[in-house]
């Protein structure tokens, strides 16, 4: 099993590694864009907050709780995901966010990715989205039943209602190479 | 598979966009909600209705509906 190291990793052409303060100015911008944030939880548009987001964060990736990854595309950050929630063999993951100018394929690639970090590298056996996606997010709705994700309830917000997933390892297994065919990554 | 029956099957891929503002002629990426989510979809509904198989360079390579049927068709 690969173990997951706090260095630069590539990935499908994808570079990636945890996040850390430096990142700050780069996530700020991508969550307080209104466009890309209209489903994700808000953000306070403020560095220092966020500086100090990451550090307790960093406590988190510090005891296995938790990764934080940004992507690079040829050295230019394009994106960001997340692996949260981690015990008993079950994660969630979530802060998806890519740049609107990153190539197509980087987003996408970026999912296949923490997935396979979670299930194969870290042995996770269920990613629970217990805290789900929004109902009018329908291209990720409709993404994440392509990857395997079944419905598995619904939660209601002051924004709306959430639909909660889950995607078993043999599920993401199955569908993974499906992806990998499509966006040509043989 | 005809032009128009392309035009239906890429017009379904969107969730938000009004079918009537697709034509052999749109410059679909510039619709707002294009994203690369939407650019798998396409990838996927070619692969299942054309079986052929385009990639991302493939997209960014066309511009309108058209130009991608064309593509697609000549793989």
């Amino acid at each position: 099993m690969k173990q997951l190291t706090n260095t630069l990793q590539e990935m499908y052409g994808l570079h990636f590694r945890f996040v850390n303060e430096d990142d700050a100015q780069f996530i700020l911008k991508l969550r307080t864009n209104p466009h890309l944030s209209r489903y994700i939880h808000s953000t306070l548009n403020d560095l220092k907050t966020q500086k100090e987001w990451i550090r307790r964060y960093k406590e988190r990736e510090e005891k296995g709780e938790e990764y934080y990854f940004i992507f690079f595309k040829d050295k230019t950050p394009v994106g960001l995901n997340r692996i949260y929630n981690i015990q008993n063999k079950v994660f969630t993951t979530g802060s998806w966010i890519f740049d609107k100018s990153a190539p197509l394929e980087c987003a996408v690639i970026s999912a296949l990715i923490v997935r396979i970090v979670a299930f194969e590298w870290l042995g996770m056996e269920l990613e629970n989205g217990f805290d789900g996606c929004h109902e009018n997010n329908k291209t990720v709705l409709k993404f994440n039943r392509m990857l395997g994700l079944q419905e598995s309830g619904k939660i209601i917000d002051y924004k709306g209602t959430y639909i909660t997933m889950t995607l078993t390892k043999a599920d993401f297994e199955k569908n993974k190479e499906k992806f990998i065919r499509l966006l040509n990554l043989e | 598979m005809t032009l128009e029956k392309f035009i239906e099957k890429f017009v379904a891929e969107f969730e938000e966009t009004p079918a009537e503002l697709f034509t052999a002629d749109t410059d679909y990426k510039k619709l707002e909600e294009w994203s690369s989510l939407t650019a798998l979809s396409i990838i996927s509904m070619v692969d299942e209705e054309l079986e052929k198989r385009i990639t991302g360079a493939d997209i960014r390579n066309s511009t309108t509906i058209k130009d991608l049927y064309e593509l697609s068709l000549s793989k």
